[in-house]
């Protein structure tokens, strides 16, 4: 029985249901000790439902072959590989998910990377069931308006109740070392992937936003593009090192230190206080020679719903600045 | 009332309280089917309580109008239109200010926006999917100031990811576009000369021969795109 399955969801609604009628029927025929244990079968059965629900709506823990299946009719769309990127620099090991465009098999060519953060909590299920990012791909890839490309949609942290913020935590996992070296190195390996800078891109919502605009920004030898959809100006974490304050700050990195050349997008929803907040703070701080595209979701939140509306436009804006497909020489 | 107020969280927490203690002060009166409802009430009620409160820390949905999913957005076709497309219609080369610009196959019946590659010295080239613009030898200054909004305003060019291809003796002008435009040009192809500069974010490579340093540098290129999608900025 999966942990993100409608069965294991139903089993927990039954033994809320069974609990409240036992204690309707039994309470005053049994004494003390089994009154507690139906109490406490109670209070955990409505317990595990509400997070069993929760784990569904964020898409954060649950086995890996649920998204393997083919998500458009063959031929037509593109495809979805699962991927064990195991970490020879930063020791973390976690499978990825890796969406190969149409053409990819039979065709000759080195494809353009964008390397896809979830939210916390979360997992790349969110992009993959949540965000249908697989059918957004297809569809602006077909319609032209965004060159076939390779996007791995990977992890940010060994364990869904660490929060990483993609950094190499302080006697924790080394989330950036992980998403930087060992991803890109897995993928250059594995895939048909242009492997210079100019091709490969970042994109992330909520956390993984924060993700997306920091690496783009502490790594911009790797990286040229980013975009940041509902993301955040800080970690909102302790690093272990105090960089959450300093080089893991975006808004104290465009302050203190030189800016790269990069192109950032940045895109928030107008009901989205914080990551409003903060995306326009660093709007106004990423100047010359950084490229800034900002776009703004007139309300929804910081929902699902949003990031499905931000993700074409960011996909198309990526698109038009990583470098494109070439013929393998 | 709002989905984030305090009204609605106080009232949601009070009729908790009140299911909860109706349950239980009226259980020995009460038949078990309404002993049941009670329960089950009372625990639905302590759990939309408890969201509520989460849901206001948080601000996932700060709007019934949010937890609808409706964004109240919607994305446009960002469609562009240069001012010489109509003269290529006819012919795909055409003299430009300081050069000589050649559109690739098919750009007056594809609507799509074309990266460029601007190629310093030599005769006129041509790639497919992308725009060339051949200049000098010798331009002037005022050729090179501002080529790419210029070029932006008369041909449908990508915003980003130009290349460069330079002879020797027009390394110099090409330094000064990618030192100009920090971001604008991904690639410089060097023809004719073993010094190879490399200029912060872009790749520089030392062609063989002229085609050689024209298909390195269109290889650098952003691809041709249809009209994006864009939100309001």
């Amino acid at each position: 029985m999966r942990i993100d399955g409608l069965p294991l969801l139903l089993t927990a609604a039954f033994l809320v249901l069974a609990s409240a009628a036992a204690i309707a029927t039994r309470w005053h025929r049994v004494g003390p000790i089994p009154r507690t244990m139906l109490v406490l079968v109670s209070v955990i059965g409505v317990t595990a439902t509400a997070a069993l629900q929760l784990n569904r709506m964020t898409a954060t823990y649950g086995v890996a072959d649920a998204v393997t299946a083919p998500t458009a009719a063959a031929g037509t769309g593109g495809r979805l590989v699962e991927t064990t990127i195991a970490g020879r620099a930063s020791g973390m090991t976690m499978p990825a998910w890796v969406y190969l465009p149409p053409g990819y098999a039979d065709g000759h060519q080195r494809y353009p990377v964008v390397e896809a953060f979830h939210g916390f909590p979360g997992s790349p299920k969110g992009w993959l069931r949540k965000l249908n990012a697989v059918g957004y791909l297809d569809r602006e890839i077909a319609a032209g308006r965004m060159a076939p490309t390779v996007v791995a949609f990977v992890y940010q942290t060994p364990d869904p109740l660490i929060d990483t913020e993609c950094t190499d935590l302080t006697g924790g996992p080394r989330a950036e070392t992980y998403l930087t070296v060992d991803v890109p190195a897995a993928i250059k390996t594995r895939f048909r992937v242009r492997t210079d800078r100019a091709a490969w891109g970042l994109i992330g919502y909520s956390a993984g936003g924060f993700c997306a605009a920091d690496l783009l920004l502490r790594h911009p030898d790797r990286y040229a593009a980013g975009a940041a959809l509902s993301g955040y100006a800080t970690p909102g974490i302790t690093v272990g090192d105090g960089s959450e304050r300093t080089t893991n700050n975006i808004a104290w990195r465009l302050r203190h230190l030189a800016r790269p050349v990069v192109s950032l997008y940045l895109a928030y929803a107008g009901d989205d206080a914080h990551s409003r907040r903060d995306t326009l703070l660093m709007a106004r701080l990423a100047t010359a020679p950084m490229s800034v595209t900002t776009a703004v979701v007139a309300h929804g939140g910081h929902s699902n719903a949003v990031w499905r509306t931000m993700q074409p436009p960011a996909y198309d804006w990526l698109s038009a600045r990583l470098a494109r497909p070439v013929a393998v020489p | 009332m709002t989905l984030t107020g305090w009204p609605i969280i106080g009232l949601a927490g009070l009729a908790a309280l009140v299911t909860g203690a109706g349950t239980v002060l009226r259980w020995r009166r009460s038949r078990v089917p309404l002993r049941l409802a009670g329960l089950l009430l009372t625990e639905a009620l302590v759990v939309f309580s408890i969201g509520l409160v989460v849901n206001r820390s948080q601000q996932f949905y700060p709007s019934w109008t949010a937890l609808s999913g409706e964004t109240g957005t919607a994305a446009k076709a960002q469609d562009r239109a240069g001012r010489l497309d109509a003269s290529f219609v006819d012919g795909r080369s055409r003299s430009w200010p300081g050069g000589t610009v050649t559109v690739p196959e098919g750009y007056a019946a594809h609507r799509l926006d074309y990266p460029v590659l601007v190629v310093l010295g030599g005769p006129p080239a041509t790639v497919p999917g992308a725009i060339t613009v051949t200049i000098g030898p010798g331009p002037r200054t005022p050729d090179l100031r501002d080529l790419p909004a210029r070029l932006g305003a008369d041909l449908r060019t990508s915003p980003r990811g130009w290349a460069l291809v330079a002879t020797a003796a027009m390394l110099r002008p090409a330094e000064r576009l990618i030192a100009d435009f920090p971001g604008q040009f991904t690639g410089l192809a060097v023809v004719g000369t073993g010094h190879a500069p490399a200029i912060g974010s872009v790749q520089v490579h030392v062609a063989g021969n002229r085609a050689e340093a024209i298909t390195w540098a269109s290889a650098q290129t952003a691809p041709a795109l249809a009209p994006p999608q864009v939100l309001p900025s």
